[in-house]
């Protein structure tokens, strides 16, 4: 299947996502969190790991620097995308990670990790163990 | 506070029960429905959560898990107030569902089913779908259609994309067949494409015969449940429907009936903005209802009212519990079903409770749902106390006592001011009914796309004229009267004594001209029916009568005879809180 449709796919069942404008808030939310986070040398360096039908998302939601507003990055996720529960954007920074590791292969995954800051390394660690494959096992 | 106010507050509060014209210690025998139960296992079933149970049904290698522990304590909670083990094991099926427990997992062994587990559980007998009912929307059908037409067409035809006798000898269950692309890509959704179209259309028809408005989330839940009882219930499909292993035959039922029905593909979890894929939750749903056993059809009223947290609800025929009507109170369970989903989802207290206020913008009479939620929370905890209910009660205390305190203040201002009793009544419903016609013109306008300017419900009153017998004439709901007009798209409708006149003559005579007129007013008009639900208004005016020194029994007759609607039927609670009234003025004075 097409990368980019099987990215879509995951992160549907993964994320609760059925529509697409709900699949790219998703995106959107996750993307302006991790940006905030970054200097703009990080940023690029985010940007040239992410597949190429991905990287538009990631200028576009790249906001000016430092906006984290002091919260946590679930909470930002939460704030950004309007969610009214954490739980939702939990499921939604999850659903991201996993799909975006399904996406990449092995050494992309590592050198991510290693660009992320401390906050989301542990998210996107944690994500790529609850890939579509990943989880695979739990069904037989 | 004046001690007439204090006194009044304190009978109307001191049970829930003297706020409604409902006799909830009857719903206690499972005689009729059986919600205040459900408002109390789901206590249980969030304490669970809360646990941090595993809320899965997964491979374990154990002959039992967490779910089904949870579902044995559900659903022999339930029995015990008298709820048949079918009707327990259904319910307690979709709370689990909509807690986040997935309807299946496995292959043999061990293959775990929800609709499954719940009806071991429950020690409820397998069924077929042709004895499940449908929940009743005045009349109701049953599977029954959904299957008797499925296998016509079986007996007409072949569905099957190859001809099975020519199958070598010894494949039958095998997986040569059910494991490969014969089975997999060709077989399995091949038959759901034809079969469970059969089923909807058959439903369809069903409930058009019938008087019903064609209901179609049950109509696809039922064609999905048929063909899954025919076509492997968890078999794997083709990835061309989704990703292997997580996408089986229930998922692709689901979408051939979304496609079938015309249902919206995404629906939303009511106050959250959550999205449903709709062919996920149909196929989940189908293949419970598959292996639930056999509810009747109060289970499945409850059935589909747990399914009203989704918040295109009636539009879609999925349950009327979660607005815009005020409906009666045995009807409600959506409320707890939406604080499960929001904890089993990972929302904390304080974002249930907000997601339970958002939830109840959507009816016409806010603050007369948000007291019919705390009438029951409170009511379900003499049952069992818990995290649902205590959530509820926090969401909606704050909002009862605002509006009871308001209305008893404005009562205790009319009668230091001298005025009748009839004219405080009389006051105090068009209040009530300019409340309705409000909400009615806001919410209709969204629902049906179309500039409600207006909704004017007048000449409420009982005694429309069709019936002859007393009771008819005393009570609003046997034969009630109302005039009502409105203004939808710049049109003027005028529907005098609309149901014992208008309503059967547009139906009777299928007037399309006045169809945009009466389907902008005719849920106002239920709403006012069902008043009765949530009478603190006339319970106000009752007790206020006697804290100004009515004695409780003539102002409990004299409040009824009043009334014009919103004691529609007898009601017994009115005079206790009049008796409760007196009593405490008495201590007061």
């Amino acid at each position: 299947m097409d990368p980019k449709r099987q990215f879509s796919q995951n992160l549907e069942l993964l994320g609760q996502l059925p529509s697409s404008g709900g699949r790219e808030k998703a995106v959107a939310s996750v993307f302006a969190a991790l940006a905030s986070r970054l200097s703009g040398e990080q940023r690029a360096l985010v940007e040239a790991i992410l597949p190429e039908w991905l990287r538009s998302q990631w200028t576009r939601n790249s906001p000016p620097l430092e906006q984290t507003n002091g919260l946590g990055v679930v909470e930002q996720v939460k704030s950004i995308g309007g969610y009214s529960y954490r739980g939702a954007a939990e499921r939604v920074v999850n659903a991201v990670f996993a799909s975006l590791a399904e996406a990449l292969d092995d050494t992309a995954q590592q050198e991510l990790g290693r660009a992320l800051p401390e906050e989301f390394r542990i998210l996107w660690e944690g994500a790529r163990t609850c890939s579509l494959s990943e989880t695979a096992s739990q069904y037989l | 506070m004046e001690k007439e106010v204090a006194a009044v507050f304190a009978a109307t509060t001191m049970s829930p029960d003297h706020l409604t014209t409902e006799k909830l210690e009857g719903n206690l025998g499972g005689f009729g429905s059986f919600n205040l139960a459900i408002w109390a296992a789901s206590n249980i079933i969030a304490k669970e959560i809360l646990r941090g149970r595993q809320m899965k049904l997964d491979v374990a290698n154990e002959a039992y898990t967490d779910v089904d522990e949870i579902a044995r304590k559900a659903t022999g909670f339930l029995q015990q107030y008298g709820v048949d083990p079918s009707n327990s094991s259904v319910v307690t099926a979709a709370l689990l569902y909509w807690s986040g427990v997935n309807a299946s997992a496995g292959i043999p062994s061990p293959n775990r089913k929800l609709g499954g587990v719940c009806r071991i559980a429950a020690g409820a007998p397998g069924a077929r779908v042709s004895s499940l009912p449908t929940e009743k929307l005045n009349n109701k059908i049953s599977g029954f259609a959904a299957v008797q037409a499925i296998y016509e067409t079986l007996r007409k035809e072949r569905l099957a994309p190859f001809d099975s006798t020519l199958l070598p000898v010894g494949l039958a269950g095998s997986p040569v067949l059910g494991h490969s692309a014969l089975g997999e890509d060709h077989l399995f959704p091949e038959l759901a494409k034809k079969l469970v179209p059969v089923g909807v259309e058959a439903m369809l028809k069903s409930y058009q015969s019938v008087g019903i408005k064609p209901c179609r989330f049950m109509a696809a839940l039922f064609a999905v449940a048929a063909t899954l009882e025919i076509v492997h219930p968890d078999g794997y499909v083709g990835e061309e429907w989704g990703p292997f292993l997580r996408t089986r035959t229930p998922d692709v039922c689901g979408q051939v009936a979304v496609e079938a029905t015309g249902l919206p593909e995404v629906l939303h979890v009511r106050g959250s903005g959550d999205e449903l894929k709709t062919a996920k939750v149909l196929g989940d749903l189908g293949l419970i209802l598959k292996d639930v056993g056999a509810p009747t059809v109060v289970g499945m009223i409850m059935f589909n009212e747990v399914n009203a947290i989704i918040e295109e609800g009636p539009a879609v025929g999925v349950g009327r519990g979660g607005g815009p009507i005020v409906l009666p109170l045995h009807h409600w369970v959506a409320q707890p079903a939406l604080i499960l989903y929001a904890l089993g989802h990972g929302a904390t207290e304080e974002e249930s409770i907000e997601m339970l206020q958002k939830s109840i913008g959507g009816y016409f009479q806010e603050d007369d749902a948000n007291i019919a939620v705390n009438i029951l929370a409170h009511r379900a905890q003499y049952l069992q106390r818990g995290p649902v209910t205590d959530i509820l009660i926090k969401a909606t205390e704050p909002k009862k006592v605002n509006a009871l305190t308001t209305r008893i203040q404005n009562a205790y201002e009319k009668f230091k001011e001298g005025q009748a009793l009839a004219d405080i009544v009389s006051s105090v419903e068009d209040a009530h009914t300019a409340v309705t016609e409000k909400g009615v013109a806001r919410i209709m306008s969204k629902v049906l796309d179309k500039d409600i300017e207006y909704v004017k419900y007048t000449n409420i009153r009982p005694g429309a004229g069709r019936r002859k017998s007393p009771m008819a004439k005393k009570f609003f709901a046997f034969d009630g009267h109302v005039d009502v007009e409105t203004k939808v798209d710049g049109k003027i409708y005028k529907f005098d004594n609309f149901l014992a006149k208008w309503m059967p003559k547009i139906m009777m005579e299928g007037d399309k001209e006045n169809l945009p007129g009466l389907s902008a007013v005719c849920l106002g008009v239920t709403d006012l029916l069902n008043s009765g639900a949530c009478a603190a208004d006339m319970v106000i005016c009752t007790c206020m009568a006697v804290a100004f020194g009515m004695d409780p029994k003539e102002a409990a007759q004299k409040v009824g005879e009043l009334s014009q609607y919103q004691l529609s039927i007898p009601a017994d609670a009115v005079f206790d809180a009049a008796d409760h009234t007196a009593r405490i003025m008495k201590e007061l004075a």
